[in-house]
């Protein structure tokens, strides 16, 4: 079984092999070889060709949170097998929250006649307004039911246009 | 004399206020919204009292609600922190009138300040120089109008907003057509085609001077601070001194701002912004409050803003005389913020899973978050600022790219390996930059270049290898990290 790591729109299908303090971490063809000891604070000390790294890591569900060599990643995680290595196709006729945050407006009905940059829900997080606008001319097939002022999350599912 | 301050905000900055009145031995009050709770300023101060819910209208922002807090805990004053309340002339004057001390200037600076337009002509009058324009009828001789403001001049409608009907002319010759194309504009988009001609500074720098008066008219400034580094109009880097400008104009331009605090009766702290190009600069407008970047003027001055705005709401005189106040070294602040530099700085809330601050000499972390604290999408969402000091800017950026290395913020996004980024940036190392910095530099910015160490560490983290397997939908049948983790009960 390999896992797979999506940083923004790099994915890594990755492997780890552990023996002792050693490691060899597999990436695609490439192989390297490290060692690693865990901290009391709950660090992760990482060795690579002897110049080492205090990391820290923060899981939650398939989200894994590190911090490494001076920054702070987010990677999303999976685990795959070899036989199953597909992703669900994503329609851009779904358009889901980008943010978590409060539906502010919602400019058109169920149905509506829409142009492409058309906004169709006005939403607010941390004092500043994001625009869900239209990707492409179309008829809105099924939009969301929560009522101004209410919360949505990120990934929520927003409206959807029709079938072209 | 003030024995116990309400303070009228949250986050990094509450905490800062309540760390002065604490080293004061001025007791504290805390005022908080539901989704407030679990903030660290909550506990901090001696007291806290619940104002209502996290929608701002109904607690930062209640006037009563707040007044009812400071009366209820018998407070003397109320320190409103920035943004909020904190440039609201008609609150400060609620305050007083429920014989209250505001820490901050009086009502009427306030007031006269928050006029855009009414301040711009007063610094005119004073003397102070204002970005040259022209809002009077454009009729008669245009091409001499034009000629006197200078070029690349800016076409605005007078009504305007939102980038319509505004044209940036940069020869004389294209003057004409942009008036029209603007006028024709600025009628469809307002139903008004009056016009404004405005000098156009294409390549400003941001620069900003820090003053300090009590309320017997003594004012001192505390020399500038550089804000050029923004994105989305909102500074995320701060240093002071700037390289960009001369001892000689350092001075003119300190002397600029003091002009301005005076004509407006000025006492507390504020801050007079400027815009600067090519060896000049114009008074873009001024803060009659604590400045969220206040904290390289104190570095660099060895000087307590805070402290300083309660002892002048105290009616105490001020002690030092401009002679005193000497720029040391070097001070960079980097702000921290839940937010996505590779999606167009979308906010980012999220829970606070591990929070490790950089520690060591020449360091400074004003913070308002704790580990295990959700961060909200109601408020603002900056969670910390890391200051540094060191005796030159060179030391300063290495000491900042150390600080920034190990802070250590997990749980949620934020803009850390951004800010990393720029500081290793050439031409910020140079200090050659303006205020397109961002836009120009980092428009499509995204996380590159991902070590291996942090790809071990992720698949590390896990004790042992586990089974889980990932159905077709992508939810997780088991595994391990659903029943763990502290954090998990809040939830």
């Amino acid at each position: 079984m390999s896992e797979r790591l999506i940083l923004g729109d790099k994915s890594f299908d990755v492997k780890i092999r552990r023996a002792g303090d050693n490691f060899t971490l597999i990436i695609g063809e490439d192989e390297f070889s490290g060692s690693y000891s865990r901290m009391l604070d709950g660090g992760i000390n990482v060795q690579f060709d002897k110049s080492n790294s205090i990391c820290y890591t923060e899981k939650n569900l398939d989200e894994i949170y590190v911090f490494a060599n001076g920054k702070n990643y987010f990677f999303k995680h999976q685990k795959v097998r070899f036989d199953s290595v597909e992703q669900e196709e994503v329609s851009d006729d779904r358009v889901l929250s980008p943010i978590t945050g409060k539906l502010l407006d919602n400019k058109v009905a169920h149905g509506s006649q829409v142009s492409k940059g058309d906004v169709v829900l006005v939403l607010e997080a941390m004092k500043m307004e994001h625009r869900l606008t239209a990707p492409r001319d179309g008829k809105i097939a099924s939009i969301t039911e929560v009522e101004i002022g209410g919360q949505v999350k990120e990934g929520d599912f927003m409206f959807e246009l029709e079938d072209e | 004399m003030i024995k116990k301050i309400l303070i009228a905000n949250r986050g990094e900055i509450a905490c800062r206020i309540i760390r002065a009145c604490k080293e004061m031995s001025i007791a504290s009050v805390s005022v908080y919204s539901d989704v407030d709770i679990n903030s660290p300023h909550v506990n901090m101060a001696d007291e806290a009292v619940c104002i209502g819910p996290a929608n701002p209208a109904e607690s930062y922002l209640n006037f009563e609600k707040i007044i009812d807090a400071a009366k209820s805990t018998s407070s003397d004053a109320i320190h409103p922190g920035y943004g909020f309340l904190s440039e609201n002339g008609d609150f400060a004057e609620y305050v007083a009138d429920s014989g209250l001390i505001f820490i901050g200037p009086s009502p009427e600076t306030i007031k006269v300040m928050g006029d855009k337009a009414e301040s711009k002509k007063m610094m005119e009058e004073a003397g102070v120089p204002t970005i040259p324009g022209h809002d009077g009828e454009l009729s008669g001789n245009i091409d001499s109008i034009a000629k006197q403001i200078g070029f690349p001049l800016m076409v605005k409608a007078a009504a305007g907003g939102g980038g319509k009907g505004m044209r940036a002319v940069y020869k004389p010759e294209d003057l004409t057509g942009a008036i029209e194309s603007a006028k024709n504009e600025a009628r469809n988009s307002f139903g008004n085609d009056t016009l404004i001609l405005e000098r156009f500074l294409d390549k400003p720098r941001h620069i900003e001077v820090q003053i300090l008066g009590d309320q017997k008219g003594n004012i001192i400034h505390l020399f500038e601070r550089e804000c050029t580094i923004q994105r989305r109009h909102q500074k995320i880097i701060e240093e002071s001194p700037s390289v960009a400008i001369t001892n000689k104009l350092r001075k003119k331009m300190g002397e600029a701002a003091i002009k301005a605090a005076e004509v407006t009766n000025y006492y507390s702290t504020g801050t007079v912004e400027f815009l600067y190009q090519d060896g000049e600069f114009y008074f873009l407008e001024m803060n009659t409050r604590l400045q969220v970047e206040h904290g390289v003027t104190e570095m660099v001055c060895g000087i307590d803003l805070v402290k300083w705005q309660i002892r002048v709401a105290n009616g105490e005189e001020l002690s030092l005389t401009q002679k005193d106040i000497k720029q040391k070294g070097h001070s960079i602040e980097c702000r921290i913020y839940a937010e996505d530099p590779s999606r167009n700085f979308l906010p980012t809330p999220g829970f606070v899973r591990k929070l490790q601050l950089p520690v060591g000499p020449g360091i400074r972390n004003d913070v308002g978050i704790i580990e295990g604290q959700e961060v909200s999408s109601s408020y603002d969402p900056l969670l910390s600022k890391l200051v540094v000091w060191d005796s030159n800017r060179a030391d300063a950026i290495d000491r900042m790219n150390y600080a920034l290395g190990n802070f250590v913020v997990l749980g949620l996004i934020t803009n850390q390996p951004f800010l990393k980024e720029i500081i290793s940036n050439k031409d910020f190392i140079k200090g050659n930059f303006d205020t397109n910095f961002i836009s120009e530099n980092f428009a499509d910015w995204k996380l590159e270049d991902i070590p291996l160490e942090a790809i071990a560490s992720a698949l590390l983290s896990s004790k042992s290898s586990s089974t889980t397997v990932v159905s077709k939908d992508s939810k997780e049948i088991s595994s391990p990290w659903n029943q763990k983790g502290h954090w998990r009960q809040g939830l």
